[in-house]
């Protein structure tokens, strides 16, 4: 990596780290019990607060490590805090959350939308840490290292997640396609 | 990625699964845009309050302070100080410097929960892991702290040295002061980490359980297993300490999942609480009339052995001063009446004690008289005349010369002459024992309105004997043998001193609460392991039961009650400052162990 003549992060830092972290930060918000309209206002949060506060930022703008820590922290916090503030209306919103609840499992209509259907309900057994890198992984098609660098893992440890995930997912997935053939059958 | 790729749900299924979740990048950036926008407008407007409102303090500073007096001030509010002052006008200096410490302690207090708010709500964001260590601010912050926690550290050496030196009475102010240190240090370890982007409750957990062990060896471990501090500090150095190490363990055991090693750390506190807990109980009285009835009656005496004959007789005599229960003395009377058998080499202090507690007959009395030693003690006792030797085994004399024979007047008038001779000044070597045994000696006689008329120069004795400070190893608040020689409390002449303040009043210069101060620190329950030597107390308990039953003490006011807690008090605040920090410090935990419940695609 070619040595940058002042370490103090600009636009084109920004413009960068969005690109990198955005679909892994909202994947995370998301992990952490938020519905994704609120994970994606969250996460666009998160990038304005890392940016205001750029000056107490010490390392390398272009260390994927760095930023991703970096980044990670200020989602914690502001998580953290969101949270603490919607505890107070928590009862308010869960009229959103079967609404949520509704866009998530849309009616079957197609064979695709059957396959679809199949695998969000295969998703929903898998483990938290599972559908964490999936979600983080999937979501914009981002690489293992920016997934990595937003955990605090390792890029080998984040691809044998993913494989896990994925191979979990599979069973699940052959599993209930197996018991809906059998219920057709009875 | 692509091993056993056939078993695997492929890759396109999933992005095609997350697709509809995917964000919008243009309109993504142009929130990032709108809440930066509205973040910068917020933090202009901040500025330019923050820099309205602080010319005229810096002008304001730059004449009249530094920042370090600005900081102190704001600790201790001025008209909290200055309403301490007002009330305090009628105050000794004795009751004032508690108040204003615990004035401290509480506005410390009080000022250590805002600091603790606006730190964790105003956090910097955590710092990359190539970070060094924050900006000069949180450094300089994070100096302090630990520059507080070596004045801490030193203060505890003080707390152990400067009593050696200036005696213990204002220990309980330096631990207090100590107790106030420790919040501040806190509180600048917190703002030092919260500027620096270390902010998370496991550092904080660790700094307040470090912070709660360095109160624990600082202010009480020495104090109180040396008992250094001032017999008047009410439960404070005992139960103190178990609050700062009990709020250790319970921290610990709240938040154990917040820091790595946080169990090893607790299983470490739990022990040492226990350890204290069984060496070194806290204040647990046992000078209830019941109590001292059950030593009575639970003790082995044997007639030939001095042991414990003493404790027994005080114990019954205090019993029956205040009017309790008598205990049952059946093994009592029959060692006594042993002790008068020809084979048994007993010591006159067994025949006193006996004859205090009313338990010699006139036949015993007789047998006695027989021998041809105490034949002549008591014919002495008539024959000479001049000053008596009163040392305080001899009591036994008189009774049984009262008890064998009917005494002449002119007989009286004649023991009663050699023990009036024998009445000490105040500089008399043992003049409390002497002064004591008069006492008794000339009530037996039935001259008692002879001592009466006396009273003043017994006051002056007592007054001498008192012991109103000491150094430390020493122990203030009771009487001595011997002012010069040894400056410090035995429990013999206190219970002397309190024997004779029943008898004759008490001297203005005696201070009840401080002789009831000591006499609690002095007959606490010493554990389990002192449980099997009662004895050891017993002294000391049957002076706390007359003191406090006989002669009684005024009720001291809540205010008074309040400020002799003052540690106790103290201790509580640093215990819940250091939950409300821990608690209100966001757990940082593993991203994905933090997972759950999330949205599906």
């Amino acid at each position: 990596m070619p040595r940058r003549a002042s370490l103090t992060p600009d636009e084109s830092d920004l413009e960068r780290w969005i690109e990198q972290f955005r679909g892994p930060l909202v994947g995370l918000l998301a992990s952490w019990g938020r519905d994704w309209r609120s994970a994606e206002e969250l996460a666009q949060d998160c990038f304005a607060e890392a940016w205001v506060s750029r000056a107490s930022f010490v390392g390398n703008p272009d260390s994927l490590q760095a930023v991703g820590a970096w980044l990670r922290g200020i989602a914690f916090r502001l998580h953290a805090a969101q949270g603490r503030r919607e505890g107070l209306r928590r009862s308010a919103s869960l009229e959103g959350e079967l609404a949520e609840a509704e866009l998530a499992a849309p009616p079957a209509a197609s064979e695709a939308d059957e396959r679809r259907e199949l695998l969000a309900r295969g998703f929903a057994k898998l483990s938290d840490a599972h559908q964490t890198v999936l979600r983080m992984h999937y979501l914009e098609e981002s690489s293992a290292a920016e997934v990595a660098a937003l955990l605090g893992l390792s890029v080998k440890a984040v691809e044998d997640r993913l494989y896990q995930a994925r191979r979990a997912l599979r069973e699940i997935v052959d599993r209930e396609s197996a018991r809906e053939a059998r219920g057709v059958r009875t | 990625m692509k091993r056993d790729g056939r078993s695997l749900v492929t890759e396109a299924e999933l992005e095609e699964l997350f697709r509809p979740r995917r964000p919008d990048a243009a309109a993504f950036r142009e929130g990032v845009a709108s809440r930066i926008k509205a973040r910068e407008a917020e933090r202009e407007t901040e500025e330019r309050l923050a820099e309205r409102t602080a010319r005229p303090a810096r002008l304001h500073a730059a004449r009249e302070s530094s920042a370090f007096w600005r900081k102190v001030a704001a600790i201790l509010p001025p008209d909290l100080a200055i309403v301490a002052l007002k009330a305090g006008k009628g105050w000794s200096a004795a009751a004032l410097v508690p108040a204003l410490a615990l004035i401290a302690v509480f506005s410390a207090f009080t000022a250590s929960l805002g600091s603790i708010s606006r730190s964790t709500r105003n956090a910097a964001p955590p710092r990359g892991p190539t970070a060094p260590g924050g900006n000069s601010a949180s450094r300089r912050e994070l100096r302090l702290g630990a520059g507080l926690h070596f004045a801490l550290q030193l203060g505890g050496l003080a707390a152990f040295v400067l009593p050696l030196f200036f005696g213990v009475r204002w220990v309980l102010e330096l631990i207090l002061g100590l107790l106030l240190l420790s919040m501040l240090a806190l509180v600048a370890a917190l703002r030092g980490l919260s500027r620096s982007g270390q902010l998370e409750r496991g550092a904080v957990l660790q700094l307040c359980v470090g912070l709660l062990f360095t109160v624990f060896s600082s202010c009480f471990l020495w104090t109180r297993t040396l008992r250094l501090a001032d017999g008047g500090s009410g439960l404070g150095m005992d139960w103190g300490a178990t609050v700062v190490l009990g709020g250790t363990v319970a921290l610990l055991a709240v938040h154990r999942r917040s820091a790595p090693r946080a169990n090893l750390a607790l299983v470490g506190a739990g022990a040492l609480l226990v350890f204290s807990l069984v060496f070194f109980p806290p204040v647990t009285m046992r000078s209830a009339p019941e109590h001292v009835r059950a030593y009575v009656e639970g003790e082995t005496l044997h007639a030939g052995e001095l042991r414990a004959w003493d404790e027994v007789s005080n114990s019954v005599e205090a019993l029956a001063a205040v009017g309790a229960s008598p205990a049952r003395l059946e093994h009592v009377r029959r060692e006594i009446a042993r002790s008068f058998e020809a084979d048994v080499d007993a010591h006159p202090r067994v025949w006193t004690a006996g004859a205090r507690m009313g338990l010699v007959t006139r036949e015993q009395w007789a047998r006695l008289a027989e021998r041809k030693l105490e034949r002549h003690r008591l014919e002495s006792l008539l024959a000479r005349s001049g000053p008596l030797l009163l040392p305080d085994y001899n009591e036994y004399e008189l009774h049984m010369l009262l008890a064998l024979r009917e005494l002449s007047a002119e007989e009286r008038e004649h023991i009663a002459q050699r023990v009036a001779a024998s009445w000490p000044s105040e500089t008399t070597g043992r003049a409390l024992n002497q002064l004591a045994q008069c006492v008794r000696w000339m009530d037996l006689l039935g001259r008692s309105e002879w001592v009466d008329a006396r009273r003043a120069e017994a006051h002056a004795v007592l007054e001498r004997h008192w012991v109103a400070r000491a150094s430390a190893f020493d122990r203030a608040g009771g009487f001595t043998s011997d002012p010069e020689k040894f400056p410090t409390s035995f429990a013999d002449e206190t219970l002397l001193g309190v024997e004779l303040m029943a008898r004759l009043g008490v001297p203005e210069g005696i201070d009840l609460a401080r002789l009831r101060g000591h006499l609690r620190a002095e007959s606490a329950w010493g554990g389990p392991f002192l449980d099997g030597h009662p004895y050891l107390s017993a002294t000391e308990r049957a002076a706390l039961l007359r003191l406090e039953r006989q002669i009684g003490l005024p009720e001291p006011s809540p205010l008074m009650r309040l400020l002799s807690e003052r540690v106790l008090l103290g201790a509580v605040l640093l215990v819940v400052l250091c939950f409300v920090a821990v608690a209100r410090t966001p757990a940082w935990r593993d991203p994905l162990a933090e997972a759950g419940g999330g949205a599906q695609p």
